[in-house]
């Protein structure tokens, strides 16, 4: 009798507010509804223009906007990954560069925070002003300048990821803190890194369109001067959006870049789930 | 307790201070360290045992909001202030941690890893010194041909015991223990306990321990702390059999002082 009195207890203080309940119910309601719905949208129109989007020959297609986002991303990867990689190390340990490293965890929230239009724009101007003709390959420029800060943020929780103790350790037994950073966070952060590399090419991939237009906006013939003569495929969603003619090969367009993006974020997530549970193993 | 020689002074800590921000962790301590002794910092929770254990290799420095006031010479050379090599005081002052990490490698590699650090590469040196280390620690018997194997494996006792092997692989004159049995179970803690005891000889010891029993069976010398203070220091047995201060008494006891 006692038991039971207990368990009905506990089972009643497990419950959630019924109001609470009801909102936060609601909320995830309206997320997978608009998911679902958004999608659905995607896929009831763009699939019957799936195989125009595939023709080589179509105006509309596909192909040549990948090749332009792989180039963008080609270019844009390295330079965000270099520079995110070597600050986080920097920023890893307030001992290894000092007050550079407090101000630089500072700079990077605020970096971090500037709109991506204004960044590009800086980007046009930045180009404009020394001579150079605005492209997509400037444009790749500003991508890869406004990724760095995410790159990172990304880095930095892969390089400081439980690595307290580690720190500890290692530095206890007379490791100095560069050493530290680089024979031991660094290797230890490499499953990490490669999750934070695919995540900012997926940034790069789909988030580069407003970036792109602005920075290459006075390009050359419309498409910069990539030697694919069409822009990323992020920014062909974007501007065919507003052409009222091509909304259903649009729609394929999108259904294309969204599925490359899941697939990105797909391969993100298993590596960084795998290595989670590796590390918990260890 | 028989009369001792006068044991040449290892390490002097004088009017020691330190600050986490603006909160005041320990309060003009002011004690010595004899040669080859073993020392057991005894006290409440947030009494500043392991503050105090983290000031003598400067351990404080990871943290940027610690400020560290006062003096501490070990053989007579100052450790604090500017100019100091830390990473070759943390050599000659090891420390032994609470919580056993392994780094994510082999065997071998952890306990070759300070020596690595110093820019040692010559491979037989290296693992003749983590040869000599393990031994030291009671497990080159059981990892002779484990060395290549992920330290992941191994059972709390046995990462304790190579985190002790990777200290004294790179040769420390004065080892740290920050309540080294505080998360084993009593049987695994006694087996630490007799490593400890077999480096008393040739190494300065100074342990922080919530273990009163422990601290009776391996030091020397005791010193009671409360409130970031020295209460009272001197011999093991003088501490626990007829302790001078009403407050140690006290807390011997397990009341509140």
């Amino acid at each position: 009798m006692a038991i039971d009195a207990i368990a009905a207890k506990g089972t009643s203080q497990r419950v959630a507010p019924p109001l609470p309940a009801a909102l936060f119910g609601a909320c995830a309601g309206v997320l997978c509804v608009s998911v679902v719905a958004i999608v659905g949208w995607l896929i009831l129109i763009g699939v019957p223009n799936a195989v125009r989007v595939f023709n080589p020959h179509d105006p509309a297609g596909v192909l040549a906007p990948l090749i332009a986002t792989a180039y963008v991303t080609i270019l844009a990867l390295p330079p965000a990954a270099i520079v995110g990689v070597f600050a986080a190390m920097a920023a890893a340990d307030v001992r290894v560069f000092g007050s550079v490293a407090r101000a630089m965890r500072n700079a990077l929230t605020l970096v971090g925070s500037v709109p991506t239009v204004i960044v590009a724009f800086a980007a046009l101007l930045a180009a404009l002003s020394f001579g150079w003709h605005p492209s997509l390959t400037g444009a790749a420029l500003a991508v890869s300048i406004i990724n760095m800060p995410l790159m990172t943020a990304l880095s930095l929780g892969a390089l400081t990821y439980r690595a307290a103790a580690i720190r500890e350790a290692t530095t206890a037994l007379g490791a100095s803190p560069m050493y530290v950073v680089v024979r031991v966070l660094l290797p230890r952060a490499y499953p990490r890194l490669r999750g934070a590399l695919i995540l900012v090419a997926t940034q790069i991939v789909g988030a580069a369109a407003a970036i792109a237009i602005v920075a290459g906006a006075q390009a050359p013939g419309g498409h910069g001067s990539a030697p694919i003569g069409a822009w990323p495929l992020a920014v062909e969603v974007l501007t065919r959006g507003s052409a009222a003619s091509g909304y259903g090969a649009t729609a394929a367009a999108a259904l294309v870049l969204t599925i490359l993006i899941w697939v990105l974020q797909g391969v993100a997530q298993l590596r960084a789930s795998a290595e989670s549970a590796a590390q918990e193993d260890r | 307790m028989p009369d001792r020689a006068p044991l040449e002074t290892k390490i002097e800590v004088n009017k020691l201070a330190v600050w986490y921000g603006s909160q005041q962790a320990l309060r003009g301590v002011t004690f010595d360290v004899a040669s080859k002794t073993t020392t057991a910092l005894i006290g409440a929770g947030g009494s500043g045992k392991t503050t105090l254990l983290r000031a003598l290799n400067r351990m404080h420095d990871l943290n940027p909001d610690v400020r560290v006031q006062g003096s501490i010479k070990i053989d007579g050379a100052e450790i604090l202030g500017h100019g100091v090599d830390t990473a070759r005081l943390r050599r000659n002052v090891g420390m032994v941690f609470a919580q056993a990490t392994m780094l994510p490698t082999s065997i071998g590699d952890n306990v070759m890893f300070g020596l690595a650090a110093q820019g040692i590469r010559e491979e037989r040196a290296m693992r003749d010194a983590a040869e000599k280390a393990l031994r030291r620690a009671g497990l080159w018997e059981k990892m002779a041909d484990r060395l290549d194997e992920p330290a992941a494996g191994l059972s709390d006792v046995e990462r304790q015991r190579v985190c002790i092997a990777r200290a004294l692989a790179v040769d420390p004159d004065v080892l740290l223990f920050d309540d080294p049995t505080a998360l084993m179970d009593p049987i695994a803690a006694l087996a630490i306990e007799d490593v400890i005891a077999r480096l008393r000889r040739d190494h300065t010891l100074i342990i922080a321990t919530n273990d009163l029993q422990q601290a009776a069976r391996l030091a020397d010398i005791t010193v009671y702390m409360a409130n970031g203070e020295i209460v009272e220091s001197g011999d093991t047995p003088l501490i626990f059999n007829k302790p001078g201060d009403v407050r140690t008494e006290a807390f011997l006891a397990g009341r509140t002082p």
